[in-house]
């Protein structure tokens, strides 16, 4: 009887914490690669938890950068230059499971290249300005018609 | 757990109000169509200050107010300043816009024009890429009321949407275009009014100085003007701009029904004042790491900071604005595709001798049937606005050259326009998916270019400008 109820006392205080800890998991692959300097980061979604999420370009997060902190469980990053970023999240106001933090997610940014990026750009201008010597030309060419007639 | 800035009883309150006063002031005007042509064409006599104030209106959409934010924080300072060049369609369409009333002084559509200019095949191609272009816009702006509701309030998405579509519905059928362009002179007011404060208010809490300091420390990459992906949004952008006002129905319904001397004005004017408007709507994105705000989805960036920063007054504001773009923009867009479907297929496919009142008819019935398949569409959320909308981009950027060229050049062929529009569609697809949605519509104005070009100079065809007046007389 001692035994059970020990047993039930244990279950009933680590089930929020296995349940936390389980939900503290990135959602989607590990390794996430974008070639815009953006994505999504999310994770498990708690009640009235608060989260921390950081942000390092070392695995062992030797430089962190705290990203955000609040009840969210969704983040959208954006603007990030050519490199890899890790990213970890924890619960805040949790004192069990404060300093354990998620599974570390990796994002590889890597954008197009310039030289692709430029090409398409003057691919774009050139059918821009064609367009505009069509317009013109037909518009004042359609303007003299009209006056001479 | 997402933050919401309004209690939804105040959403919901908002939303009624709202609501009833389109559907009030949509039956007010809607009293003064008279027959068909007044109906689809607000009887050839809109003026200036209606005329331009609907061209803004309408191409103020819920995809400036939301979508010019979510590029800027893609994008950065160059994603936003590419967003603004959707205002060149504006411009660009104003000498057209003058010419195509000459040309065709009783023409009811774009339809229309494709049909006499370059015959039936080529007509059926162009209509099937319209009407999924309308479509996707339709789908985009919709859902972005079900998202805004939903990310200010708390008004679970399905209802606001529901909601907003279903009051756009309303009024057009009521009134058809005079309803529209009513409302859109109350609506562009309200909403540039409304970007003003908010732009003012936004400059007042945080300083210019202080977003450059933490871009430059957080997201360094959006102050590159060398990004990349936003190097080939410039002209993506601007060509789908160009794109869909060329061949739209809503922007040469408007063409048909502005006063002969007014179009070419009423559209450059237009230009002039939508073109800041994305630069504003999309700067206070770029303040998002300053004020620690977060942004659960890219699409909400626009409503969240804004409501951040001015509290409860904000999100109203908010609210408010982004009811009027979406307003303004779903009912230009449901009107002009059910009178592309009344004239174009009722009329000319199966009743050519249908009446006034018949016409009519089938334009509401149209309307209804569009806003039920929009909203059976936008139930399940299926992506950001973004990639709904340019999705549709490909389709939209094939139709530049067929168009312009059809106004302009005699030699320009049916071959050309027909082999232009699928050439630069599949292309323009393929192109989305292989790179991204922010490559589709410029690689598909470009194919669809070479096809026209080729086949205008292959072949010595002429076109005899009187057949666009026969039709109408």
């Amino acid at each position: 009887m001692k035994l059970f109820s020990v047993a039930i006392f244990a279950l009933l205080f680590s089930v929020p914490v296995c349940t936390e800890a389980q939900a503290l998991a990135f959602q989607g692959n590990p390794l996430v690669e974008s070639n815009t300097g953006y994505t999504r980061l999310s994770w498990g979604r708690l009640e009235n938890m608060e989260f921390e999420l950081q942000q390092s370009s070392s695995r062992s997060f030797n430089d962190v950068l705290s990203i955000y902190k609040g009840r969210d469980n969704t983040v959208f990053v954006s603007g990030l230059n050519n490199g890899r970023y890790f990213y970890r999240v924890r619960l805040l106001n949790d004192k069990l499971s404060q300093n354990s933090w998620s599974e570390i997610k990796e994002l590889k940014v890597a954008h197009h290249s310039i030289k692709t990026a430029l090409f398409l750009f003057l691919l774009g201008f050139t059918a821009f300005t064609f367009i505009i010597f069509v317009i013109s030309k037909g518009h004042f060419q359609g303007q003299k018609r009209v006056s001479q007639s | 757990m997402t933050e919401h800035f309004l209690p939804p009883n105040l959403g919901w309150i908002l939303l009624t109000v709202f609501s009833l006063l389109w559907v009030a002031l949509g039956n007010y005007w809607g009293k003064k169509s008279k027959n068909f042509e007044g109906y689809s064409l607000a009887g050839r006599r809109v003026g200036l200050a209606f005329g331009t104030a609907t061209a803004v209106a309408s191409w103020i959409t819920s995809n400036t107010t939301m979508l010019a934010p979510q590029f800027a924080l893609q994008m950065g300072v160059l994603g936003m300043l590419a967003y603004s060049t959707a205002s060149f369609g504006l411009f660009l369409f104003a000498p057209m816009a003058e010419r195509i009333r000459r040309f065709m002084p009783n023409g009811f559509t774009s339809g229309d024009f494709i049909r006499l200019r370059y015959g039936k095949t080529t007509w059926a191609v162009f209509l099937t890429l319209s009407l999924f272009y309308s479509l996707t816009w339709l789908v985009s702006m919709s859902m972005a009321g079900g998202i805004l509701l939903n990310s200010l309030s708390g008004i679970p998405y399905e209802y606001g949407m529901t909601v907003i579509l279903a009051v756009c519905v309303i009024y057009t059928m009521r009134g058809g275009l005079y309803a529209v362009i009513g409302t859109d002179f109350i609506q562009s007011l309200i909403i540039l009014i409304g970007i003003v404060i908010v732009g003012v208010a936004v400059l007042n809490t945080v300083t210019v100085d202080k977003i450059h300091s933490n871009l430059l420390s957080e997201s360094p990459a959006l102050l590159d003007i060398l990004f990349p992906a936003a190097i080939m949004a410039v002209f993506n952008n601007l060509l789908f701009g160009l794109g869909e006002i060329f061949h739209n129905n809503i922007w040469w319904s408007r063409a048909f029904a502005f006063r002969k001397e007014v179009g070419k004005k009423a559209f450059f004017l237009a230009g002039f004042i939508w073109l800041p408007v994305p630069i504003a709507a999309g700067f206070i994105a770029l303040s998002t790491g300053i004020l620690n705000v977060n942004v659960p989805s890219a699409d909400m960036v626009g409503p969240l900071v804004v409501a951040k920063i001015l509290g409860q007054g904000g999100a109203i504001a908010v609210f408010i604005i982004v009811f009027c773009s979406l307003a303004s923009s779903i009912d230009s867009l449901l009107a002009a595709t059910s009178d592309l479907l009344a004239e174009d297929v009722y009329r000319k496919v199966f009743r050519p001798k249908a009446s006034d009142l018949d016409l009519r008819k089938w334009a509401q019935r149209i309307t209804l049937l569009l806003g039920v398949l929009v909203w059976v569409v936008c139930l399940p959320r299926i992506g950001t606005l973004a990639t709904v909308l340019f999705f549709a981009g490909p389709m939209v950027g094939a139709m530049i050259w067929p168009i312009v060229t059809g106004l302009y050049w005699d030699k320009a062929n049916a071959r050309g326009a027909l082999s232009g529009m699928i050439c630069g569609s599949v292309i323009g697809l393929i192109s989305y998916f292989a790179i991204g949605w922010y490559v589709a519509s410029l690689t598909g104005t470009v194919a669809s270019m070479i096809c026209v070009l080729f086949f205008s100079y292959r072949e010595k065809s002429t076109f005899d400008w009187n057949i666009l007046r026969e039709e109408a007389e």
